[in-house]
């Protein structure tokens, strides 16, 4: 499963990255959300991990330009401390999921990860048959 | 009220000073104003000077535009006579409180004396008011900065609690080696195997309690943005909801609660009505740890038609008077070190009294604290 991390803290980008390669996920990480679109055009992600507060753009203006240039993606979107409203909008737009940091519960984040990658597996199972 | 009076006429000044005695004021008598400004400089200021104009050495004038520069607050009523015109008026233009007519009519002074302090009062009441304006404009100030401060915080704090996760996983995948490679008993290898875990979780423990602490700051400053709601939740609902969290803390303690009915509704969303119930009671619980015999007492009252109180009363240390003052103020806390943010009482201090409410604290009879908060409210 090919994942897309997109956060301005290049810390926690290294950080979430090292634990999603010990989980055996590929991982690219990005900290613009405008290189994050270049990078969807190039490859084919099932994930897409964002904050939703940077300054060149806003949650709910990155995943739909997602959503365009793969409606497959998946979604999840990561706050410090975003009101609920505006978390509800970004998965108004299409996110599938949210997590607050700091992570303190780390191995819910990897449960839907891995929850996702077996839906994912077992989706690409049935297209063969 | 404590007045100094200056007139170099012996009889003059004999006969105001024992009026005014006599009416229970504190008097000093001075017979020269440079007696006065020497017993100004030397001791606490009294609440008003009454001074006669003509003097020799040191006029009435001279007198006041010193007083007036050296000790602004200080009012000063001058005592002169119908023909001295343009001197009152000279008198008024330096700063006199006000002028007295000689010969002097008695009840006219008392009249005066009466002004003069509720002058005063009004005066420092004002004084009182500009500080608590100040002082909570500083407040508002720091909950802004204290956002942005949180903000801050939580992106490094995040990427730290994260590493500190791996570096588990990845101490958890090493150890079994360690014991495998090292049959013999090597002393600097046991010391990082007993000490590694325990360094670890004492870090976890630190990154929580920041992130505990950014949390309770970023809520303590965000409802100023939310929207009014109309939102009513059920005392009896929150209630048993704040017990249940609070369950662990609750064990061992004689808690009662009186005075709920099923038809009262508090004007609060749930969540804050709940923040505001756990804040209190696990206040009263904490208050308590330690303490022999200890007690909890939840009383609920109608308080007219559109209030309830609920009131938290523990038999623990009570407050002290220098933290009766402190209580509510954002970072007091009586709490040991990671015990309390400091912040708790603050934002149910906040809670309820954007919601029209009042949240007052008493010391219990026999020892112990009472907090009560009383909310608008309604029946169903």
């Amino acid at each position: 499963m090919k994942i897309l991390l997109v956060d301005d803290e290049v810390e926690i980008l290294n950080m979430l990255k090292r634990h999603l390669e010990l989980e055996g996920f590929q991982v690219d990480t990005v900290t613009d959300p405008l290189k994050a679109l270049d990078l969807m055009h190039q490859n084919l992600y099932n994930l897409v991990l964002t904050d939703i507060r940077m300054p060149s753009m806003l949650g709910t203006e990155l995943i739909p330009q997602l959503k365009e240039i793969n409606p497959l993606v998946n979604v999840v979107i990561m706050t410090g401390f975003s009101s609920m409203s505006y978390i509800v909008e970004c998965i108004g737009e299409g996110a599938v999921d949210y997590f607050t940091k700091p992570f303190t519960h780390m191995e819910n984040l990897m449960e839907t990860l891995r929850h996702l990658r077996q839906k994912i597996a077992r989706w690409q199972e049935s297209m063969k048959r | 009220m404590r007045i100094f009076v200056v007139d170099d006429d012996p009889m003059g000044l004999k006969a105001i000073s024992l009026f005014l005695s006599k009416s229970g004021h504190d008097v000093e008598s001075f017979s020269n104003g440079m007696d006065l400004l020497t017993k100004l400089e030397s001791s606490p200021l009294p609440d008003l000077v009454l001074s006669d104009v003509y003097m020799p050495r040191m006029d009435g004038l001279e007198l006041l535009k010193r007083v007036r520069d050296k000790f602004r607050d200080l009012p000063v009523v001058i005592m002169t006579s119908s023909r001295e015109l343009d001197v009152t008026v000279k008198a008024l233009n330096l700063g006199a409180f006000a002028y007295l007519l000689k010969p002097l009519v008695m009840e006219e002074v008392g009249w005066m004396v009466l002004r003069v302090s509720e002058n005063n009062r009004l005066r420092q009441e004002l004084a009182q008011e500009q500080e608590r304006m100040v002082h909570s404009q500083r407040l508002a100030e720091l909950g802004v900065l204290s956002a942005g401060i949180a903000h801050e915080i939580n992106n490094p704090n995040t990427f730290i609690r994260g590493n500190l996760d791996l570096l588990a996983k990845m101490w958890e995948k090493i150890t079994p080696k360690l014991e495998n490679n090292h049959g013999q008993n090597d002393p600097g290898v046991d010391l990082v195997r007993k000490e590694f875990p325990l360094i670890l979780k004492g870090m976890i423990e630190g990154s929580d309690r920041i992130s505990q602490i950014v949390h309770s700051l970023s809520t303590y400053t965000r409802h100023e943005s939310e929207p009014k709601t109309n939102e009513t939740s059920s005392i009896e609902n929150v209630m048993a909801e704040t017990f249940s969290l609070l369950a662990r803390k609750v064990d061992g303690i004689q808690t009662t609660v009186a005075g709920i009915e099923p038809t009262m509704r508090i004007r609060l969303p749930e969540v804050k009505l709940l923040q505001v119930l756990v804040n209190l009671l696990s206040n009263a619980l904490d208050a308590l740890a330690g303490r022999p015999e200890p007690i909890v007492t939840i009383q609920v009252k109608r308080e007219g038609a559109s209030f309830l109180s609920i009131s938290v009363t523990d038999n623990g240390p009570g407050f002290s008077p220098q933290s009766m003052s402190k209580l509510g103020t954002p970072f007091y806390t009586t709490k040991g070190p990671g015990e309390g943010t400091g912040l708790g009482l603050y934002i149910t201090h906040q809670i309820v009294t954007r919601c029209g409410g009042k949240l007052v604290f008493t010391q219990r009879e026999g020892g112990g604290a009472v907090a009560t908060a009383t909310l608008p409210a309604v029946e169903s």
